[in-house]
C-alpha cells in the first residue's frame, strides 16, 4: 500500500456523514410529505362522499316525504291524479335512491343502505296496497294505513340514523385530520430533533477531530514563537490532512530552530569579533592619531604650515576613531557592560558642549545650529554618555538632512528632562520608525553617505540604561525630530542601583 | 353475550361475569329492576310495559333485530292457514313480552281485531306442549321455541304466520343506580360485545359454536338456519327509539301505558359513542 492509498481524507469522513445526513433528513420530510399529502388526498376524497351521500340522503327524505303527505291527500280525495303524483315522486326518489346505492360507502354505511332500502321497499309495497285499498272502507284500509304508516316511520327514523351517520363520518374526518396534522408535527418536531442530535454530533466530530487539534497547534506555535525552543505540535501520526498539517509544522520548526541556532550563533561571532576587531583597532589608531598630532604640532611650533592632505588624515583619524568607539561601545551593549558613571549633571551644558565641538561638521554640512537650552536641567546622569547622545543625534542630522536647520532643545519638568535634535530634512517614513533604533540600520538614501548604523542604536541603549525613553517623531517643517526623555535625579539613580545588581 | 362469554372478550376486559339464563327477557328484565342482576338481554316490550308501572329502566344499546324471529305457530287441524282465520280462536301467549307485542302487529295489520281472537297467557317454555295438547289453537312465540311447537305438531301439522311489518329488537338494559355507579365495567361490556359481533361477522362458524353451546339441543344445521334470522347489529338509534314509540302507542291504545312516557330518555348515547361512535346515530342526550 503506498502512502497515498493509506491516507485517509478528512474532508471525505466529515462530508459523508454530513452528507448521509442531509439525505436522510431530506428523505423523512419528502416521506412525511408525500405521506401527508395522500392522506389529506384520501380524506378529501372521504368528505366529498359523504356530502353527496348526505346531499342525496336529504333529497330523498323530502321525496319521500312529499310522496308519504300525497299519500294522506289521496287517502282523502282518492283520485288519479294523487296517485300520479305519488308515483311521480316515488319515482324521483328512486333516482336518489339508485345514486346513494352507487356510493362506495362505508360497511356501517352499507348496512344502515341496506335496512333503509328494505324498509323502503315495504313502505312502498304497503303504499300501493294502501292505494289500493282507498276507495274501500273498513277493515282493509285501517290494517292497510296502519302498516304503511309504521313503514313510513321506521323509513323515516333510518333516513335520520344515515343522516346522522354521516354528520358523525364528517367528524371522525375531522378527528383524523386533527390527528394526522399532530402526528405530522410531531413527526416534524421528532425529525428536527434528530436531525438537531445528528449535526450537534457531527458538529462535535468536527471539534473534536478538528478544531482541537488545529487549536493545539495554534497553542503550541504560539508557545514556539514566543520561547524559541521545537516544540512538536500532536497530530503527527494520524493519517489525514491534519497529520499532514502536523508533520509539515513539525519539519519547519525544526528548521526555524536550526536557522535560528545558527543565526545566534554567527551574530555572537560577529560580536566577537568586532569586540577583538575593534579593541585590537583602537591601539595602532590611538598611535596613529598621536603620531600626527604631534606632527601637527611639531609644525604649529616651527611655523610651518601642515600640507593638506594633515587635516584630511586627522579627519579620517578621528572618524575611525567614532566608528571603533561604537564598535566598541555595541561590544559592551551585547557584553552588558554598558557602566553608567553617574553624577549631578547639567543636561543644557551636555548639550551645549556637543553643539560646540560639533559646529565644524555642521558648518561644513551646512547646516545651521539653533539652541533652545533651558537652564538648569539637573539630573543624576552620566555626562560623558549624555554627551554621546547629543553627538550621534546631531551626526545622524548632518548626514541625513545636509543643508537644512538644525535645532537642539532641552526643556525640564518636575520629573523628566527633555532633549530634543531637529532636523529640516525628509524625515523617516513611518514604517522604518519601528527598526530606526535596531543596530546596523540605515536609511537606503543614506548608505552611501558610509557608517556603521550604530548611532541611534547606542543612543537608545544609553537612554535605555538611564531609565528613560527616546523616540522618532515628525517634524512640524517635514523633518525628523528625536525626542530624548530622561528621569531626573531619583530615577537615574535607581537605574544605576539596579545595573550594580545585575 | 355468549359469544363475548366464550371467546374470553368479558375477560380480557377484566370483567369477571356470571351468566344466568332466563326463560323470557321479561324475566330477566325484572331481576335486573329488582336488584338481582347488573344488566340483561331484553326484548323492547317488557321494558315499555316497565315504564308504565316503575321506575325507568336504562338502554344502552341495541343488540339484535330481526323481522323473522317471532311467528305465530297454529295448529292446521283448526283450519287456520291466515292472519284472518284467527277471528274466534285461542291463541296463547306470554303475556308482557314482545310476542304479544308481535301478535297485536300480525292482527291488526291483518285487519282482525284484539277483541275477535281469545288471548290467554302461556309460558314461553309451555308454549309447545300446550299448543301439541290442544289447549290451544296457536302461539305467538320466539325462536327457538317456535321450532319446538312446530315440531311438537308434527309434519303438516302447523301453519307458521310471520310479519313483514313487525320487527323485533333486543336490547342491553340496566338501572339507573348501576349506571351511575358502574360505569366503567359497562364501558368495558359494550366493548366485549363490540368485539364479539366484529368475531360473529368475520366467523359466523363462531358465533354458531358459542350458542349451539347453550343450546345443544337443536342440531348445528337447524341453529345455522335460526341465526340467519338474526342481524346482530350493536347501536343505539332513531330506529330504536322509533320502534320504542310504535310499540308505545299501541300499549297506549289498549290502555296498558301511560301516554306520557318519555322513551327517549331511556336511551344512553354517551357510553356507547366512546366505544363505538359509528355505532350511535342518536343525538345525545340532552
Amino acid at each position: 500500500m503506498t502512502a497515498s492509498s493509506g491516507r485517509r481524507s478528512l474532508g471525505r469522513e466529515l462530508l459523508l456523514p454530513t452528507t448521509a445526513l442531509a439525505a436522510v433528513a431530506t428523505l423523512a420530510l419528502a416521506w412525511m410529505t408525500l405521506d401527508w399529502a395522500l392522506e389529506a388526498h384520501r380524506l378529501a376524497a372521504e368528505v366529498r362522499l359523504v356530502r353527496t351521500a348526505n346531499a342525496l340522503i336529504y333529497e330523498l327524505g323530502q321525496l319521500s316525504s312529499d310522496a308519504q303527505r300525497t299519500v294522506l291527500y289521496h287517502q282523502a280525495q282518492p283520485g288519479s291524479a294523487a296517485r300520479s303524483a305519488v308515483e311521480a315522486a316515488e319515482a324521483q326518489a328512486s333516482g336518489a335512491v339508485e345514486r346513494i346505492a352507487a356510493l362506495a360507502l362505508t360497511e356501517r354505511g352499507r348496512d344502515l343502505w341496506r335496512d333503509l332500502v328494505a324498509i323502503r321497499e315495504l313502505r312502498l309495497g304497503l303504499q300501493r296496497k294502501l292505494l289500493d285499498a282507498a276507495r274501500s272502507d273498513g277493515p282493509q284500509r285501517r290494517s292497510a294505513f296502519a302498516g304503511w304508516d309504521l313503514a313510513s316511520e321506521r323509513e323515516t327514523a333510518l333516513l335520520a340514523d344515515f343522516g346522522v351517520y354521516n354528520v358523525k363520518q364528517l367528524d371522525r374526518i375531522v378527528r383524523e385530520a386533527e390527528s394526522r396534522r399532530a402526528r405530522a408535527l410531531a413527526s416534524l418536531a421528532a425529525t428536527l430533533l434528530a436531525a438537531a442530535l445528528a449535526v450537534s454530533l457531527v458538529s462535535m466530530r468536527i471539534r473534536r477531530h478538528v478544531v482541537r487539534p488545529l487549536l493545539a497547534m495554534s497553542a503550541t506555535a504560539e508557545r514556539i514563537a514566543l520561547e524559541k525552543v521545537a516544540v512538536p505540535v500532536e497530530g503527527e501520526d494520524r493519517a489525514d490532512e491534519i497529520g499532514v498539517l502536523a508533520r509539515a509544522l513539525n519539519q519547519m520548526t525544526a528548521d526555524l530552530v536550526l536557522a535560528s541556532h545558527r543565526l545566534a550563533g554567527a551574530l555572537a561571532m560577529r560580536d566577537e569579533f568586532l569586540s577583538i576587531a575593534s579593541h585590537e583597532l583602537k591601539t595602532p589608531l590611538t598611535s596613529i592619531k598621536l603620531q600626527l598630532d604631534g606632527v601637527a604640532r611639531r609644525m604649529e611650533t616651527s611655523g610651518e604650515s601642515p600640507p593638506p592632505w594633515m587635516a584630511a588624515a586627522q579627519r579620517q583619524v578621528r572618524r575611525l576613531e567614532t566608528l571603533i568607539g561604537q564598535l566598541l561601545d555595541v561590544a559592551r551593549i551585547r557584553a552588558g557592560r554598558l557602566a553608567l558613571d553617574l553624577e549631578e549633571t547639567d543636561l543644557a551644558a551636555v548639550a551645549q558642549a556637543a553643539a560646540d565641538r560639533f559646529a565644524p561638521e555642521l558648518e561644513r554640512a551646512d547646516n545651521a545650529l539653533r539652541l533652545e537650552l533651558a537652564p538648569d536641567v539637573v539630573g543624576r546622569w552620566d555626562a560623558g554618555r549624555l554627551d554621546q547622545v547629543v553627538t550621534n543625534l546631531l551626526s545622524n542630522a548632518v548626514k541625513y538632512a545636509p543643508g537644512t536647520p538644525v535645532s537642539v532643545r532641552v526643556r525640564a519638568g518636575a520629573a523628566q528632562a527633555v532633549l530634543e535634535v531637529e532636523d529640516g530634512g525628509s524625515g523617516i517614513p513611518p514604517e522604518l520608525r519601528p527598526r530606526v533604533f535596531d543596530p546596523f540600520e540605515r536609511g537606503a538614501t543614506a548608505r552611501a553617505l558610509g557608517g556603521l548604523g550604530l548611532g541611534l542604536f547606542i543612543v537608545r541603549q544609553i537612554v535605555d540604561a538611564h531609565g528613560g525613553e527616546v523616540r522618532v517623531e515628525d517634524a512640524p517643517g517635514g523633518g525628523a525630530r528625536f525626542v530624548v526623555v530622561l528621569p531626573r535625579a531619583e530615577v537615574a539613580a535607581s537605574v544605576q542601583e539596579a545595573e550594580a545588581t545585575v | 353475550m355468549l359469544l363475548a362469554v366464550q371467546e374470553g372478550l368479558l375477560r380480557d376486559e377484566k370483567l369477571d361475569v356470571k351468566l344466568q339464563e332466563f326463560a323470557t327477557g321479561r324475566d330477566a328484565f325484572r331481576a335486573v329492576m329488582e336488584g338481582r342482576l347488573d344488566v340483561a338481554t331484553v326484548y323492547t316490550t317488557p321494558v315499555l310495559l316497565q315504564t308504565a308501572s316503575g321506575p325507568p329502566p336504562r338502554i344502552l344499546t341495541m343488540m339484535h333485530q330481526s323481522g323473522q324471529n317471532t311467528a305465530l305457530v297454529a295448529r292446521a287441524d283448526r283450519g287456520i292457514r291466515a292472519a284472518q282465520d284467527l277471528r274466534g280462536k285461542t291463541v296463547g301467549v306470554p303475556h308482557d313480552t314482545n310476542a304479544e307485542f308481535f301478535l297485536r302487529t300480525l292482527l291488526e295489520f291483518e285487519g282482525v281485531g284484539w277483541e275477535e281472537v281469545r288471548i290467554v297467557d302461556v309460558r314461553a317454555q309451555d308454549v309447545p306442549d300446550t299448543l301439541a295438547a290442544g289447549r290451544i289453537d296457536a302461539a305467538a312465540i320466539w325462536e327457538p321455541i317456535c321450532d319446538r311447537a312446530v315440531r311438537a305438531l308434527g309434519p303438516g301439522g302447523s301453519v307458521t304466520l310471520r310479519s313483514d311489518a313487525y320487527t323485533d329488537i333486543s336490547m342491553l338494559v340496566t338501572r339507573p343506580d348501576i349506571l351511575a355507579s358502574r360505569r366503567a365495567a359497562l364501558g368495558a361490556t359494550l366493548r366485549a360485545l363490540a368485539r364479539a359481533e366484529k368475531v360473529a361477522s368475520a366467523d359466523p362458524d363462531r358465533l354458531l359454536r358459542a350458542v349451539h353451546a347453550s343450546l345443544p339441543e337443536i342440531g348445528a344445521d337447524e341453529l345455522r338456519v335460526q341465526l340467519r334470522r338474526f342481524r346482530l347489529q350493536l347501536g343505539v338509534s332513531h330506529l330504536l327509539v322509533q320502534n320504542l314509540r310504535s310499540e308505545a302507542e299501541w300499549f297506549t291504545r289498549a290502555g296498558r301505558m301511560p301516554t306520557t312516557a318519555d322513551l327517549r330518555s331511556l336511551v344512553v348515547t354517551d357510553l356507547l359513542d366512546e366505544v363505538e361512535p359509528d355505532l350511535v346515530t342518536l343525538e345525545a342526550n340532552p
